[in-house]
């Protein structure tokens, strides 16, 4: 089959790419081998909270400080500021409303009631521009009977360490408590998918019975799985603040997005091999002609312009073993420490320098197999080496912008 | 090294289970069964305990669609639906019930429907027919497919003259449902195939495809069959033919249940048992055959992806193919499941979650506005056509509804053939 650009993988940075491409008019498929780590995302993007020189408030300035091979030096600060507007466009038109802005990080709250600065946050979880603003507010910590991925009494306990004022309350809905009873699987999504109109009443109504005067309420995230319109009506039935605060992966919000993404990108005319995975790829000097899946038997995926978004060491994007790793699907050339003992920090939350690993890119983000550059094919996202996401705290906004970055890139042409 | 190496293909690997629970999100039954446990407990999880021991068979693995949803979700390539599916067959003791062998039983009902289907026909639309048969478990809200008065396989007995005078030929698998309910989606592939200059053959031999015996438990007879349909393939291959289907899940079971299920091997022959959007698409787009249309055609449709489809990698050239059709306006559906899944919706004690699983499709299906839905399958028919009073046709049947078979057969420089044979 022939497209006009093929990406592999479909998570955020695939899924963002291929809707800016098919956007604009180009043949599009993404082949994805599973769900992606998406569904596990918390309901916060980051763009860069910290460098190596200390916490950042404002990313856009942060990427000065970031070290020259960084993804974020490649697209550089003119292009970061307009790449973000158009991030936030593109979310919208798949009906996922974000607040926050690229030139101030603000702060939200982890599972745990801690705070973590963000770029963007999809609507129904709160935002603080600073994180002093929860000293002496007061909290209602909600948890449902029976739901098991909330932890309110660690929230509260954090909650008051920060300075606020923190109750906490425990809820029983009807058909909640006893899918309970019958054994049911508790996890966020079962409940969430039994949050009909009937179960947001009577939780309005459970709610309004508790809540005290002043108190701002915080729910888990089990609201809005389909669309955010859920917690709109919650809050309007409720009458006073109510936010949701994250939950453990898979989340509500992460299952929304990587659902309203799919959506958005198919209804641009992208086509989805789900379930399938790239195996190998035909080369023709310094070009990738075609690929190979497990699913399609002889037949190959030609495109003029090629895109691996496979993720990092989770999605096996790129693979770790004993002498090292690798790019398993083209055998690309990777960058980052050389040896094992190199990759580790023996305190483990120090930033790991393995973290640093991926796949090698220039600076427009093509890769090289056999030292030499392939003109055809692009690394976007966590793929790449060069940068820590995990302390940078940079994961979503590398996946979102080296995405749409790669996509001018090839609309250009 | 490079490559990534399958993990279809490992036996018990249910190991390479991350606990990730993306699965459960992506399972059409944990949404309304409340006594199901999902498909990460009932595969990968509980797969260790059985293996310790038969007892911990849970008997609420029968509530599972095998609609293969989790295995295509799974981001680590644990096929949960067939270590399900295989627990089933290994531990379930129940033995299959009255109601279960008719289903199942799709020759030998539709051999004895359809040699008497003006009798049998008014008869199972009877009301008392209908409790009869509700008694028996298969429920009263269901209706089955009217049977056709004579088979497909002898209509295609019938015209194998002209169709040996075409160069190029393909075998057709045409299944139970073109054979004894609904010739007419078998005349309109070979219409079409004779068009672009192929003429169609029959397998030496050939039985049901098995979906509805493994789901019900006759895994002896399902292998039986198999093992026929596997012989009569493998002879039409080496005879050079491509094998083809037009029903999604025919062409999914013998593809993966035949290895995965019924043991069986079929590596030599699986990458020629192709469906016929497959083949029409890979070989339009490679130009070795040209697809002319009417210029009259203007339809709008909504399309609907069977999950067999889905699993089988193959959802794109059905909407490739159909998106050569310039008059057709394709409205995708969302990929939920229909909730039919072959005899399980029949089944008395399913009948409402069934309903309940549909209910997403179907309404989006009544928002999109469009004159009839497109799907692969044929079960994923019966439940929108009787949820949603719409027609519901098969791609084949949309591209015999669009195509200029004159136009066609003349640039494929077929013209004379299809004079020749009164085609």
């Amino acid at each position: 089959m022939r497209f006009d650009t093929v990406i592999i993988g479909g998570g955020l940075a695939g899924l963002m790419t291929g809707i800016k491409l098919a956007s604009a008019g180009k043949r599009t498929a993404v082949v994805s081998k599973g769900e992606s780590t998406l569904n596990f995302c918390s309901g916060s993007f980051g763009l860069l909270a910290n460098t190596e020189g200390g916490p950042v408030m404002n990313p856009l300035e942060g990427i000065k400080k970031l070290e020259a091979p960084h993804p974020y030096r490649k697209i550089g600060y003119a292009s970061m500021s307009r790449l973000t507007e158009e991030a936030s466009v593109f979310l919208g038109s798949a009906g996922l409303q974000f607040n926050g802005r690229c030139d101030r990080n603000h702060f939200t709250f982890t599972p745990f009631g801690t705070l973590n600065p963000a770029w963007l946050t999809l609507d129904g979880f709160a935002l603080f521009d600073d994180p002093s603003e929860i000293r002496d507010r007061k909290y209602l910590v909600v948890s449902l009977k029976g739901y098991l991925e909330s932890y309110p009494l660690l929230v509260c306990d954090n909650l008051r360490r920060a300075g606020a004022e923190c109750v906490r309350q425990e809820i029983e809905l009807d058909g909640i408590t006893r899918l309970r009873d019958l054994g049911f699987d508790m996890r966020t999504i079962s409940v969430a998918k039994r949050m009909d109109r009937k179960a947001i009443s009577e939780f309005a109504e459970k709610i309004s019975g508790i809540v005290g005067e002043g108190e701002t309420v915080l729910i888990p995230a089990v609201v809005g799985l389909e669309s955010g319109d859920q917690i709109d009506v919650l809050r309007k039935m409720v009458g006073c603040r109510l936010f949701m605060l994250p939950t453990l992966p898979v989340s509500a919000a992460g299952f929304r997005m990587q659902n309203a993404l799919r959506h958005r990108f198919e209804e641009a005319g992208g086509i989805i091999f789900a379930g399938d995975a790239v195996t190998a790829g035909e080369f023709e000097g310094s070009r990738l002609k075609n690929v190979s899946t497990a699913k399609l038997g002889s037949d190959r995926l030609y495109a003029d312009d090629f895109i691996i978004a496979s993720g990092s060491f989770f999605s096996e994007g790129i693979v770790a073993s004993p002498d090292g790793f690798r790019e398993p699907v083209f055998g690309l050339d990777v960058c980052g420490p050389s040896d094992r003992d190199s990759g580790f920090s023996k305190d483990f939350f120090a930033p790991q320098p393995y973290q640093k690993g991926g796949v090698r890119t220039d600076s427009d983000f093509h890769v090289f197999r056999n030292g030499s550059r392939v003109e055809n094919l692009y690394g976007v996202g966590s793929i790449m080496g060069g940068f820590d996401s995990l302390s940078e705290g940079s994961g979503a906004g590398i996946s979102i912008l080296s995405g749409l970055y790669v996509a001018d890139e090839i609309i250009a042409v | 090294m490079t490559g990534i190496e399958s993990k279809y293909t490992v036996e018990g690997n249910f190991e390479e289970c991350l606990k990730c629970t993306v699965c459960t999100a992506y399972c059409p039954v944990l949404e309304v069964r409340m006594d199901y446990p999902g498909p990460k407990a009932a595969g990968p999880d509980s797969e260790r305990y059985r293996l310790k021991s038969p007892e911990f068979f849970d008997k609420t693995l029968k509530y599972c669609l095998n609609c293969k949803r989790c295995e295509t979700a799974c981001p680590s390539g644990v096929r949960i639906g067939d270590i399900i599916q295989a627990a089933r067959i290994k531990y379930d003791r129940q033995r299959p019930r009255l109601r279960d062998r008719m289903l199942a039983e799709t020759d030998i009902m539709g051999r004895a429907a359809s040699f008497m289907a003006p009798l049998a026909n008014p008869v199972l639309k009877n009301g008392i027919a209908k409790t009869a048969l509700h008694v028996l478990g298969i429920d009263r809200h269901r209706s089955f497919p009217a049977y056709s008065h004579g088979t497909f396989a002898s209509y295609l007995r019938k015209i194998q003259d002209c169709q040996k005078r075409f160069d190029r030929h393909v075998a057709y698998f045409h299944g139970c449902y073109v054979n004894y309910n609904f010739p007419e989606l078998g005349k309109d592939f070979v219409r079409i195939m004779n068009a672009v200059g192929y003429g169609v053959l029959p397998l030496e031999r050939q039985k049901c495809c098995g979906v509805a015996k493994i789901a019900n438990n006759l895994i002896g007879r399902a292998r039986h069959d198999a093992e026929i349909n596997l012989s009569a393939i493998r002879k039409a291959v080496i005879e050079g033919l491509e094998v083809i289907s037009t029903s999604s899940t025919c062409a999914f079971t013998i593809r993966d249940e035949y290895p995965h299920l019924l043991g069986l091997e079929n590596a030599d022959v699986r990458d020629h048992l192709l469906l016929a959007t497959v083949f029409l698409a890979r070989k339009a787009e490679n130009g070795e055959i040209k697809l002319v249309f009417r210029d009259g055609y203007r339809k709008r449709v909504a399309y609907h992806a069977p999950c067999h489809l889905r699993r089988l990698g193959w959802e794109a050239y059905t909407l490739s193919l159909l998106r050569m059709i310039p008059g057709l306006e394709l409205v995708r559906m969302p990929a939920e499941c229909c909730g039919m899944a072959g005899t399980y919706g029949f089944k008395r004690e399913n009948y409402y979650s069934s309903q309940k699983i549909g209910r997403k499709l179907v309404s989006a299906i009544m928002e999109s506005g469009v004159e009839a839905v497109v799907t692969d399958c044929e079960t994923c028919k019966w439940q929108i056509e009787m949820n949603t009073g719409m027609e519901v046709v098969n791609p084949v049947s949309v591209m015999a509804d669009a195509l200029d078979f004159e136009a066609t057969a003349a640039a494929n420089e077929n013209i004379g053939k299809l004079i020749e044979n009164k085609l």
